[in-house]
């Protein structure tokens, strides 16, 4: 399997999650990991590293972890595939400032269509 | 923070509680002052000093309800009873030789655009101070008019002069300072507002994106449903134009170092199905 045919989705919401998996799994072919929250991100360990997109919500739930906090782990790790924020957050929200400030990853506001979805995975 | 309108009556209650309290103190120590002048009487002093603890009484019942009129009311009741009192007192001070004339009508001259609840009621005032002085000055014995200084008893006007400006000047004050208070609670009103919204907005954006995506699937898998399928995309289509809508009152907003996503403390939707999560990794 090469970086590039896998996609890491970090989404707290199971139904998003579950939804997000199939259907990059069904449509754009790609194999794709799906997690729910930074514990079990940091629990997948370098089987989340060997992707080569990873897209985040910035609001994992209540849990005190955020999306950032997600970000943050990957470029420690040495993780140096793509990172896409995903939002439903207004742009001002202090998260979204805060992933604004991540000078390498891309911010995309929920909700997005299929064809979107296509192009925020293939970068 | 305080509504304008009751800012108004509190301004009116306040001015009329000091205008009542300086009453209730100046006069008996107007009386202590004159206790030397031959045959001053004590009456006036008294009655217009009990009139004014008595409104004090009053502004202190209607404390919790009080409005423009009442204050208003008060003041120039007030106002009357001392007038009243002056009038009288004047007299008596008048035939000693070391008067000052009409003293305390320039003080409530000047004192009235302090503490009066509104405009027209503070004219009024002004021009009771005012007025009594010089219709007291014609009533008094001519000699004793022949014996007042230079000028008297037309200073008083000049003091009138002052207090309106004052008066206009410091009720134009107030006014500002209300409409800055009533600006600053519609803008904290419609922050909001605004927030709700961009809450509503952010929490109804996870549940809209997992329709788009579960459709999707649905059309690829059951291509029969696509009749069905385009009724839910054009129902979705308009709630992501609501969203979008929704996204003008981020300008509107301003949020609070520290402020967490909505849905951070809404309930998750794992609680919403009794089934396990699929697709998830670990």
């Amino acid at each position: 399997m090469s970086k590039a045919e896998c996609v890491l989705f970090v989404e707290d919401s199971d139904d998003l999650r579950e939804m997000f998996v199939e259907l990059v799994d069904l449509v754009l072919n790609r194999r794709c990991i799906g997690v729910g929250s930074y514990e079990e991100l940091v629990a997948l360990g370098d089987r989340a590293l060997g992707c080569g997109v990873a897209i985040l919500d910035i609001n994992l739930g209540p849990s005190p972890w955020s999306g950032i906090d997600a970000y943050t782990w990957l470029r420690e790790k040495g993780y140096t595939g793509r990172i896409v924020f995903l939002t439903g957050h207004a742009d001002t929200h202090p998260l979204v400032v805060a992933a604004k400030r991540k000078g390498d990853a891309e911010i995309v506001s929920k909700p997005i269509d299929p064809d979107r979805l296509q192009a925020v995975v293939d970068g | 923070m305080t509504a304008p309108p009751d800012l108004e009556a509190r301004h009116a209650w306040r001015g009329a509680l000091v205008a009542a309290a300086l009453n209730a103190v100046g006069m008996p120590f107007d009386y202590f002052l004159a206790r030397n002048v031959p045959n001053m009487p004590f009456y006036p002093s008294a009655l217009s000093a009990l009139v004014a603890v008595s409104l004090i009484v009053l502004l202190l019942i209607r404390r919790r309800r009080a409005t423009v009129r009442l204050g208003s009311a008060v003041f120039l009741i007030n106002t009357l009873v001392s007038l009243v009192a002056l009038w009288i007192t004047s007299g008596y001070w008048a035939t000693t030789q070391a008067w000052t004339p009409f003293q305390a009508n320039k003080l409530g001259a000047l004192a009235v655009p302090l503490i009066a609840p509104e405009l027209r009621v503070g004219l009024v005032s002004i021009a009771g101070f005012a007025g009594t002085a010089i219709a007291k000055f014609y009533v008094l014995d001519p000699e004793i008019q022949r014996r007042l200084p230079i000028g008297e008893p037309w200073f008083v006007l000049i003091f009138a002069m002052f207090g309106a400006v004052l008066l206009v000047y410091r009720l134009r004050g107030l006014a500002f300072e209300r409409d800055v208070l009533r600006l600053q609670a519609e803008a904290a009103v419609s922050a909001e507002v605004a927030r709700g919204f961009l809450r509503l907005r952010d929490y109804a954006n996870t549940p809209i994106q997992t329709i788009v995506f579960a459709t999707a699937l649905l059309r690829r898998r059951n291509p029969d449903l696509e009749p069905i399928l385009l009724h839910i995309n054009r129902a979705t289509a308009r709630l992501m134009e609501l969203s979008r809508a929704l996204k003008s009152y981020e300008s509107m907003n301003n949020w609070n170092p520290g402020d967490r996503p909505s849905d951070r403390v809404a309930p998750s939707d794992r609680s919403a199905t009794a089934d396990p999560p699929r697709n998830r990794a670990a």
